[in-house]
């Protein structure tokens, strides 16, 4: 019973304003899945950066890997607790491409041409990864697969599913949702979601 | 009977904020009828967005609502 008590409190505690859980997984994007063939399959880093980088997926996955365990918060309202993601950890990449002291913001791409911006103090974050499992299988298509960027801290637009390529910036540059009224900041646990509560 | 349109920003934004839900959760029913009706809800919000008395919040939502369009006959022509 005590610890039926203390599950139920740290559930309250990880679920942001606004948000409710669900145990399933919404599946939502704006735009078809695209097709993945590794064999052309690319992940490519630039702009602000001294060592620009082409991966294939064999190189790619070849990278050191990390397992890390998150939450997430969709803008429209639902959270998932405990997911346990595998892949890159952000920093790894970082350190290969070292940024410049020019960059201070991040946009990664899929293949559609949908973007999404973040401070790089965002994407250094502790549990910032490039995912391609969720709970011990593949990552599905229909949520990212191969390939996700995971950013927990954010609502989860910010998570680039399908990404293929980051850009380090010299100012920020809003992203696809973001242009179209949503929360450039986009905290969950201070309920960031539209744009107009920005500098408030 | 048609719902009154609403008459002040928030109102107009729900409508839009409804249009990205029905475009978001597209894939997991029939994406042209999800199509169809987000953009009822934008053609919705255009007409509403006219009518405010701020006409700047007006013009931005109004433009938000038809940058959603745009996005949908994109959508639309990739379903073939």
């Amino acid at each position: 019973m005590e610890l039926l008590k203390k599950s139920s409190e740290d559930e309250k505690r990880r679920t942001p304003p606004g948000q409710r859980l669900t145990r399933g997984w919404p599946v939502l994007h704006a735009e078809p899945v695209p097709k993945f063939d590794p064999e052309v399959w690319t992940f490519s880093v630039a702009g602000e950066v001294e060592n620009p980088m082409i991966w294939s997926w064999d190189e790619f996955r070849a990278l050191p890997s990390v397992t890390l365990d998150s939450d997430i918060h969709c803008v429209t309202g639902w959270s998932k607790l405990d997911n346990t993601w595998e892949g890159v950890h952000y920093r790894t990449i970082a350190e290969i491409v070292q940024p410049k002291p020019t960059a201070t913001h991040v946009v990664s791409r899929a293949p559609s041409g949908y973007t999404a911006n973040l401070p790089i103090e965002a994407m250094d974050d502790d549990d910032v990864l490039f995912a391609w499992s969720h709970d011990g299988e593949p990552l599905e298509p229909k949520h990212g697969g191969p390939l996700r960027l995971v950013v927990p801290q954010r609502y989860f637009w910010k998570s680039t599913k399908w990404v293929i390529a980051l850009e380090f910036t010299p100012k920020d540059r809003r992203g696809f949702w973001e242009v179209r009224g949503y929360h450039n900041d986009a905290h969950p646990f201070r309920e960031e979601r539209y744009s107009w509560q920005e500098g408030r | 009977m048609a719902d009154e349109l609403p008459t002040d920003p928030p109102g107009v934004w729900h409508l839009i904020q409804r249009a990205d839900e029905l475009t978001k959760y597209a894939q997991n029913r029939d994406p042209r009828t999800a199509y169809a009706q987000a953009r009822e809800h934008l053609q919705r919000a255009i007409s509403a967005a006219d009518g405010l008395e701020d006409r700047g919040a007006g013009e931005n939502l109004a433009e938000q609502a038809r940058v959603r369009m745009d996005d949908l006959d994109r959508l639309e022509e990739g379903l073939g």
